[in-house]
């Protein structure tokens, strides 16, 4: 159970840890929307990737299509196909290199939680006959960092974001667990640390099946969850793993696009 | 990692170990996540020297209290030292009554402590995250500190700076190096511009040359910088460290270390003498955590010196019971009086700058400072209210800046400012310290706003007359109601200048 605080009002703003303005509004009376974990002023830095982004890899674009980094690589036979696309949900900004130092590097776990009302909402809306797959941490990196940031991205998945599509999802009846089909098998420098050449040149898979979970990846769809989509090789690592395993289809969300 | 409470077949005391170095028989309590077992009391420092190959672990640890990512050894390179007792473990987090208390920054609130998942120990971990700056203390990390012996350290201390003190300032000195002698607690209430940094120099001088450790605390990383290089000159043969954020020097031992409040939290029991400089102005200044920080940092028998133009009502409560003795400097080095602000009415501003119009009396201000050519500092309350000033008088003025806390071009601001390359210099409170321009004159612009407290409005007329040739300089407040910080504030000024009239009689309690 991940809480920001230990204490029964949430009138801290999760990231800057500073009041919380708290002007009466029609939701103070009908709360709609869940949770709100940050301040207005902290809410207002992280930027979304915008309407217009390449139909691929979600990179802010002037004009929908695929950019050029895309088309490069569905050119190259070693990865094309791989990843069917990826959806980003923030600008890697200033602000969002700073929030991912100090949720990651700096271990504040607590962070996930700004981020689990529209991880939910994109989950449900788009894929929610998807199995939720997190990328893994390496049991070195793990055991460092105390938590893997894509697990608590994928767990997300797992609450409905409202009353409204709890509803549809009866419906649909469609909702996977959480599944770690895949374990990293090589302790590797941190991606952050190597430049684009270096990430591309790396040719060895880190990633290896985990074949024992209660949900099959045969012939199955699945969305993978990581917080960084730079150059999306992991991601393409990753999915190549799954789909030599039997997976249909093989999408990713990502919290910030690099 | 587990750990467990152990009886030492050594000594017969119980001690606290990892789970991996414990031998079953001797286990008293545990194996248990650190902050399930029961409190131990300080153990007894060990005086034998220590195995030969401890010394770089003696000169990281040593004095400091460090979380094990933080220290360059495994634990089984610390496991002899553990075992005898030259280092010592204990939890990170302290299970209180109603919550935890960190035992690194002394938090307790409970809006600052999260909990998740922990990989490590598999459980629900709580964490601080009031100094998770520093690296995360979640309930199941320990906290080791050294134990043994001191290293050695050479305390060698030469004072090489040969400028003369006011008499204030002289007086001052002497009271801080009898202060340092008795281990004692004592207030240097210096106005803005008398020349506080000057006046520590003997007192340094003097603890080193006795083998004290000096800690020169301050709130800020732009201080530590800026100081370090100045020390260094004064004292060239003693080795100084600066610790802030980015400091390469955190794994060093010296006898005069200079740190930020986040870097003094490391330290424990380790200072003979602690200097806190800017006591009012550290942030969180109005929680306990430095305070604790200090407390913790020190030794139980040193010297406690606070610094401050500006002291909080809690500092001049315990001066006016007579718990905290005074030394009030209220002359400027240059010996002229502090200018005293005046106060002009400038109605409801906020609308006016709606309508993209600054008040006539702020209008005319800034005018005649920019025609005359003289530098002006215009402080306003908000970042928003900054925005709006800015592009107004950048409309007639184009040359005229607006600087805030978030402003990743201030230091170039600021030094195109004092070259005179930009006129009039928009700011929030972010300059309200530290900087020293010629000649500069400063008016406030929504004075009754909240941020604008005593300290900062002294501060604010701090900045003016700095230098001897300009001693004189004007401070408005504009503003739409006089708030009773305002009006503190005066009084505050005009009770210095008076104090200094009055031929330098000061209350030495």
């Amino acid at each position: 159970m991940l809480k920001a605080s230990m204490s029964e009002d949430m009138h801290c703003c999760v990231w800057c840890l500073e009041k919380k303005s708290q002007a009466p509004s029609w939701q103070t009376i009908w709360p709609v929307s869940q949770d709100n974990y940050l301040c207005n002023t902290c809410a207002e830095k992280l930027v979304p990737v915008g309407i217009t982004t390449c139909s691929y890899c979600s990179r802010p674009r002037e004009k929908p299509g695929i950019c050029y980094d895309c088309e490069r690589i569905e050119k190259d036979p070693d990865w094309r196909g791989l990843l069917d696309h990826n959806v980003s949900l923030y600008r890697y900004n200033h602000a969002m290199q700073e929030l991912i130092a100090q949720w990651k590097y700096r271990g504040d776990a607590a962070l996930a939680l700004i981020f689990q009302q529209n991880i939910s909402q994109l989950y449900e809306k788009r894929y929610a006959n998807y199995i939720p797959v997190p990328i893994p941490l390496s049991p070195q990196r793990l055991h460092e960092r105390g938590f893997n940031q894509a697990e608590q991205l994928a767990s997300w998945t797992q609450r409905p974001a409202r009353c409204l599509s709890l509803l549809r999802l009866r419906q649909k009846q469609y909702l996977f667990p959480v599944t770690k089909a895949l374990t990293r098998v090589l302790h590797e420098e941190k991606q952050s640390k190597k430049t684009r050449r270096e990430r591309l040149a790396a040719t060895r898979n880190p990633f290896a099946f985990t074949p024992a979970q209660e949900v099959s990846v045969n012939s199955k769809n699945i969305v993978l969850f990581d917080d960084i989509f730079t150059t999306g090789m992991t991601l393409r690592k990753a999915a190549k793993v799954l789909k030599e395993h039997g997976a249909k289809r093989v999408c990713s969300i990502t919290l910030a696009r690099g | 990692m587990h750990f467990c409470h152990v009886r030492s077949p050594q000594t017969g005391q119980i001690i606290c170990l990892p789970e991996s170095l414990a031998e079953k028989a001797s286990i008293v309590a545990g194996p248990a996540v650190i902050s399930e077992l029961p409190l131990l009391p300080f153990p007894s420092p060990v005086s034998e020297e220590p195995p030969l190959f401890a010394p770089d672990i003696r000169s990281v640890l040593y004095g400091k209290e460090l979380l094990l990512d933080e220290l360059p050894f495994t634990i089984h390179e610390l496991a002899a030292l553990l075992q005898s007792q030259h280092m010592t473990i204990r939890s990170g987090l302290k299970q209180t009554e109603n919550g935890f208390c960190c035992q690194r920054c002394h938090n307790s609130a409970k809006q600052f402590f999260g909990v998740f998942p922990c990989a490590r120990c598999g459980q629900s971990c709580v964490y601080c995250r009031h100094c998770l700056m520093m690296g995360r203390i979640s309930a199941c990390s320990a906290l080791f500190r050294w134990n043994g012996p001191a290293p050695p350290i050479s305390y060698e201390a030469v004072c090489t700076w040969e400028g003369t003190f006011s008499p204030g300032q002289a007086q001052a000195s002497r009271a801080i190096i009898s202060t340092i002698i008795q281990k004692g607690e004592r207030l240097i209430w210096a106005v803005c511009g008398a020349g506080k940094t000057e006046i520590l120099f003997p007192g340094i001088e003097h603890a080193l040359q006795n083998g004290g450790r000096v800690l020169l605390a301050t709130p800020r990383t732009d201080v530590v910088v800026e100081l370090l290089p100045r020390l260094q000159a004064v004292f060239p043969k003693t080795d100084i460290i600066g610790l802030y954020g980015k400091s390469e020097d955190k794994q060093k031992t010296a006898p005069l270390v200079i740190a930020t409040t986040h870097q003094t939290m490391r330290f424990a029991d380790a200072f003979d003498t602690v200097i806190i400089d800017e006591v009012d102005a550290f942030p969180f200044s109005q929680d306990k955590s430095l305070v604790q920080a200090v407390a913790k940092a020190k030794k139980q028998h040193a010297a406690l010196i606070y610094l401050t133009a500006t002291p909080t009502p809690a500092l001049k409560k315990r001066v006016k019971n007579k718990q905290l003795p005074v030394t009030k400097i209220p002359r400027r080095f240059h010996g002229y009086p502090l200018p005293v602000p005046r106060f002009k009415w400038c109605g409801y501003w906020q609308k006016r700058l709606e309508n993209g119009k600054l008040p006539h009396s702020v209008e005319r201000w800034c005018a005649s400072h920019i025609a005359t050519n003289t530098p002006a500092f215009l402080f306003v309350p908000s970042v928003n209210v900054l925005w709006k000033t800015t592009e107004i008088l950048q409309k007639t003025y184009p040359s005229v800046m607006g600087v805030h806390s978030e402003d990743e071009e201030r230091q170039h601001k600021v030094a195109a400012f004092r070259k005179g390359e930009i006129p009039l210099l928009v700011t929030t409170t972010i300059l309200e310290r530290g900087v020293t321009v010629a000649g500069v004159e400063a008016a406030v612009f929504g004075a009754e706003a909240e941020v604008f407290t005593e300290s900062a409005l002294v501060q604010i007329a701090g900045r003016t007359g700095r230098k001897k040739e300009t001693p004189a300089g004007d401070v408005v407040f504009f503003h739409a109601g006089k708030t009773r910080a305002m009006l503190d504030c005066r009084r505050h000024i005009t009770a210095m200048n008076e104090e200094d009239a009055e031929g330098g009689k000061r209350n030495n309690a």
